[in-house]
């Protein structure tokens, strides 16, 4: 009896706080195609904005959550894009950013028959986000997500994310080739465009994050 | 009060006018419909989000307004295959904390007079007239019906199945809801340009008895105002649109 009581305790006192979701190919780095996460990366740059990010914001976490397909297209090998993976998320928290980076290696054309999976974490499925969700109590109500496409709108919107920012650009509407799963179809996809990531900084120094 | 503006439609019916542009993005003058629609929205207080809903056909209306100084405060919507105006607006009225007025995004209205029309709204105090007149749902069928006989705003909710099981409903005096976040305009244009939709589910002859029950909102809308849905209408309202330069004047 005594036990049950702490643990629902415990729940109840669980504490939930919101992170800001990232894309990264085309949101915080150019997007090259396949592999542009081994072009030439101003990371200096990318971890100021986020770090001004964070302070407008007042989120101290945040997620990069992408779908890195350059394993199944053959273009380095799973070792080489967590070599390249550790290599950004320590150097961006050195800058005392609180960042954590994960992806989906799958394609359901991959060249490597190992990857060529309908797998459940590809964007726009909201797999990805949702697991981070619960891993590590993120309250998603406050919480941001930004993306270049709508497959990242999607994504966001389907796993609950209240304040979603596409960033303006061509490939905002190239839709990606997993079916999108039925129970979803008639979710709202719910977003706004801004031109860049330094920009919704500003946008939220000046209006806050309930506004939007 | 939240503002929804539907602009999702295929627009088949203008496909051979216009091409693949979806209909908001008709140009008259400097300025597309929708932006004729934003200008006179944006500035008003009352107004806390624009809901903008955009299908898979028609994004170039997101290309068209992200780079303008208002895209920042345009919260879009998008569906992959066009919902209909009705579904869209059920699923924006689930989110939607406040009153929301539908608006149909294919619409050539007379310079302020939405603002006007929002303004007598908010200051009747209509929408909570409204809330204060309905009953709670009890019936478990929910349908939305859309009122396509005017070409302006067009849109209510029911959780029956049709207007004259409501009807019946209220005749036995059972419980019923019809959700007043939704404004309706029950005016005509030009009753020989008319054009029923398909979705149609008001007769003539039912609108007074629900405009009489309070059920449809009625403000009275000074001004011009065309809805573009085939292109005769668009020949109309292109005419119209030169012949009185003065009233649409932003």
């Amino acid at each position: 009896m005594g036990k049950n009581t702490e643990s629902s305790l415990s729940v109840s006192l669980k504490s939930y706080e919101p992170a800001i979701f990232v894309d990264v190919d085309g949101t915080l780095w150019p997007d090259k195609g396949p592999g542009s996460i081994f072009h030439d990366i101003d990371l200096h740059a990318v971890s100021s904005q986020l770090k001004g990010l964070c302070n407008a914001a007042s989120i101290h976490r945040v997620f990069a959550v992408s779908n890195q397909t350059c394993v199944a297209r053959g273009l380095c090998t799973l070792e080489q894009l967590r070599e390249r993976v550790f290599e950004i998320e320590s150097n961006i928290q050195k800058s005392g950013v609180a960042f954590d980076f994960r992806y989906c290696i799958h394609h359901p054309e991959a060249t490597n028959i190992k990857y060529r999976i309908q797998c459940n974490c590809r964007k726009p499925s909201p797999q990805m986000v949702t697991e981070i969700t619960q891993k590590f109590s993120i309250d998603l109500n406050r919480s941001i997500f930004i993306g270049d496409r709508i497959t990242d709108a999607q994504s966001a919107s389907y796993a609950g994310v209240k304040h979603i920012f596409l960033i303006n650009n061509e490939k905002m509407f190239e839709l990606n080739i997993n079916p999108i799963n039925e129970k979803y179809t008639y979710k709202l996809v719910n977003f706004r465009v801004i031109p860049s990531i330094p920009l919704l900084t500003r946008y939220i120094q000046y209006y806050g994050v309930g506004l939007f | 009060m939240n503002v929804l503006i539907l602009c999702a439609g295929r627009g088949t019916r203008l496909q051979t006018v216009i091409g693949d542009l979806p209909k908001p993005m008709i140009q008259f003058g400097k300025h597309t419909l929708l932006q004729r629609i934003l200008y006179e929205l944006i500035p008003l207080d009352v107004i806390s989000k624009i809901y903008v809903n955009v299908s898979k056909g028609t994004t170039a209306i997101i290309k068209d307004l992200a780079l303008s100084d208002y895209a920042p405060k345009i919260q879009f919507l998008y569906e992959d295959n066009p919902w209909g105006p009705s579904l869209t607006t059920f699923e924006v009225l689930k989110v939607s904390t406040q009153g929301l007025l539908a608006i149909h995004g294919d619409l050539l209205l007379e310079s302020g007079t939405l603002g006007n029309f929002v303004a007598d709204l908010t200051q009747n105090h209509a929408e909570n007239a409204l809330m204060s007149v309905h009953k709670r749902a009890v019936s478990n069928t929910s349908q939305i019906i859309e009122i396509d006989n005017s070409g302006l705003v067009k849109i209510i909710v029911w959780r029956k199945n049709s207007p004259l099981e409501f009807i019946d409903a209220e005749k036995k005096n059972e419980d019923v809801y019809v959700d007043s976040g939704i404004y309706f305009f029950p005016y005509y244009i030009n009753k020989s340009l008319r054009t029923p939709a398909s979705n149609t589910g008001i007769s003539d002859d039912l609108l007074p008895q629900l405009t009489e029950k309070n059920l449809l909102t009625a403000v009275p809308w000074k001004g011009l105002r065309f809805a573009i849905d085939t292109g005769e209408k668009l020949e109309f309202a292109r005419r119209a649109f030169e012949d009185y330069p003065e009233k649409f004047r932003i």
